[in-house]
Parts: structure tokens; C-alpha cells; sequence
């Protein structure tokens, strides 16, 4: 399953940069901010990525997974801080999903 | 000729969403329409029974579109129920059923169209409102106020898709003839039509009117706007 959601990590931000500026593309690298100071994405941008992720996993793996509800809100460290949080965040709500 | 629109349409059984779903059709626009219930598939039209608060059947129909068009152009988010009755004799499951249908169907379908509608460089979404809202209609008290959290669903949604090219308007018609309004007696009605700068019942070409204003290329600029028929 690592190896699916490392991937489709790939492809979404692949999509999310191909309607970018050169120099406004997101590195594809699990350190990559999306939110704080240092990162290139505004808030809208951010909704487009959060998108284009929830529909990879959609379309790799047929499950619709919101992944800014009110669990990922509330965390105390944000799912959101780096490419690589969001994708642990998505593999563990997988995992629970197969657990329960 | 210009690619043909994939539109989609909600309560497109009967009344006015069925005008709307043939007339479209009827331009050689590709329409989906859905309902709880069956209705009968013409040229240009396919229909699928969902209930509009149920979130994995409306997210089973948008992948649907999305493989078979692989882009949505407008939504006509049409799908409304009503109940007249006064405050004190109104049942808590039928407030719950009129604001569900009314503003979590309209959210939920506006939320996964624009979804769809970003990929593309933008879209059209119009809801659907009623002169009940701005007249403060009694006996309308649930249903208008329904109407009124479309009202401001549709002002807000529109500054939040507006960097989308995702525009959404709304309107709001004065009495059609219309299942909707079976049961209210006659001189409700008739008094209702005497507050309207145009005396008349509308008909379902007004609406269609307003629609496809708010659906022409030229309205891109056109966003956030409820408007009323007959003078309100």
C-alpha cells in the first residue's frame, strides 16, 4: 500500500504542477512545506492539491476519502505540514479503514 | 458547431426541472438528470434515481460524468421540497427532510460539481431559491428559511470558486404551476401573485430564461446574484 500512495502522491502533485509557472512548481519531496511560512502554496492552492490528492486516491485505489475533516483539523500537529505528513496522515486513515 | 454542454440537472422528474432537462436536451446539450424516482430517457438524456442527501450516490454519479464526459459545464441544482404548514404544526422530521434536501443536496452537488468543474477552467451552478424567502412568507417558515441558507450558500460559494471560473447565481421564482404548489388554496396563492410587480403566474420559460442567462459564456462576470421573477 506504501508503494500505491507514494505513488499517487506523485501523480497528484505532477497534476496539481502542470497548471503552474515554472517557478511556482511544487518539489514532489515528502519534506515540501504546504502550509507556514515556507511554503509556495496559498490556501487555495492548498484546497487544489488537498483535491487532486483525494481524487488520485479515488481513481488508484476506488475509495473517496475526505481528508480534511474534522479529525485532521483538530490534530495537534497538522496532517498538512509536508507532502510527506499528508502521506502518512493517508496511510494511516487507510489503515483504519482495513481495521475496521 | 460548439462542442455540446454537459449539464446536469437535479429533481429533473417533473415540473420545473424537467422543462429544464428537455429544453436543454432539446438543444442538443448532453443531459443528465436525477431523481428519487424513475422518469422516462429521451434524446440527449439519461436519468439516475438518487436521493440528493446521499453522499455516496452522488459521489457514484459524479464519477460517472466524469468517465463518460470527463467534465461537467453547469449544474442546475433544481432538487427542492417544500411543505406549507404553520410553525406550530410543523413535525421536527419534516424541517429536517426540507433543510436536508434543501441545503445539504444543494451543498453536496455543488461541492463535488465544482470539483469537477476546476479541472476544466470553470463552470456554471445555478440554485434555486424562492420569492417565499425575501416576502417572509407565512406558513413558509422552514421552506423559506431553507431558501435563505441557499441564498447565502450561493453568495459565498461564488467568492470561493470564483478563482475557478466557477460561477453561481440563483433564482428565485414567483408561483409556477407546479407540483409544488398543489395543495396551497387558491386565494393563498392569488394574494401572493398580488405582492409581485407582475401579476401573473410564471412560466416555466421565465425560468429557463434566467437560466440560460446565467449558463451563457457572455455571463462569466456574473456571480453571486439571486434573482427574482415578477418583481419581488
Amino acid at each position: 500500500m506504501e508503494e500505491k500512495v507514494e505513488k499517487l502522491m506523485r501523480d497528484a502533485v505532477a497534476e496539481f504542477n502542470a497548471d503552474r509557472p515554472s517557478d511556482q512548481q511544487l518539489n514532489d519531496d515528502t519534506l515540501t512545506p504546504l502550509i507556514g511560512k515556507s511554503t509556495l502554496l496559498d490556501s487555495l492552492d492548498l484546497v487544489r492539491l488537498i483535491v487532486a490528492v483525494e481524487e488520485q486516491i479515488q481513481d488508484t485505489l476506488d475509495i473517496r476519502l475526505t481528508l480534511a475533516d474534522e479529525r485532521a483539523m483538530s490534530e495537534s500537529s497538522s496532517p498538512f505540514r509536508t507532502l510527506g505528513s499528508l502521506q502518512d496522515y493517508i496511510l494511516q486513515r487507510l489503515s483504519e479503514r482495513d481495521d475496521g | 458547431m460548439a462542442e455540446p454542454r454537459v449539464i446536469l440537472v437535479t429533481g429533473a422528474r417533473k415540473g420545473i426541472g424537467n422543462s429544464l432537462a428537455r429544453h436543454y436536451a432539446g438543444l442538443g446539450d448532453r443531459v443528465i438528470g436525477c431523481s428519487r424516482k424513475p422518469a422516462d430517457e429521451y434524446e440527449n438524456y439519461r436519468h439516475l434515481c438518487l436521493d440528493v442527501c446521499d453522499e455516496t450516490a452522488v459521489g457514484e454519479l459524479f464519477s460517472e460524468i466524469k468517465s463518460t464526459h470527463g467534465r461537467i459545464d453547469a449544474l442546475i441544482n433544481n432538487a427542492g421540497i417544500a411543505a406549507m404548514n404553520h410553525a406550530l404544526l410543523t413535525p421536527l422530521d419534516t424541517a429536517r427532510r426540507i433543510l436536508d434536501t434543501n441545503v445539504i443536496g444543494t451543498f453536496l452537488f455543488a461541492r463535488e460539481a465544482a470539483r469537477l468543474m476546476m479541472k476544466n477552467g470553470g463552470g456554471r451552478i445555478v440554485n434555486f431559491t424562492t420569492v417565499a424567502t425575501p416576502l417572509r412568507l407565512e406558513g413558509e417558515a422552514i421552506y423559506a428559511s431553507s431558501k435563505a441558507a441557499v441564498e447565502n450558500l450561493t453568495r459565498i460559494l461564488a467568492r470561493e470558486f470564483g478563482e475557478m471560473g466557477i460561477t453561481v447565481n440563483a433564482i428565485g421564482p414567483s408561483p409556477v404551476r407546479t407540483d409544488l404548489v398543489r395543495n396551497v388554496p387558491e386565494e393563498k396563492l392569488q394574494s401572493l401573485i398580488d405582492r409581485q410587480a407582475v401579476k401573473r403566474f410564471a412560466e416555466t420559460a421565465d425560468i429557463t430564461n434566467v437560466v440560460d442567462f446565467f449558463l451563457r459564456p457572455e455571463s462569466a462576470m456574473i456571480t453571486g446574484q439571486v434573482v427574482y421573477l415578477g418583481g419581488v
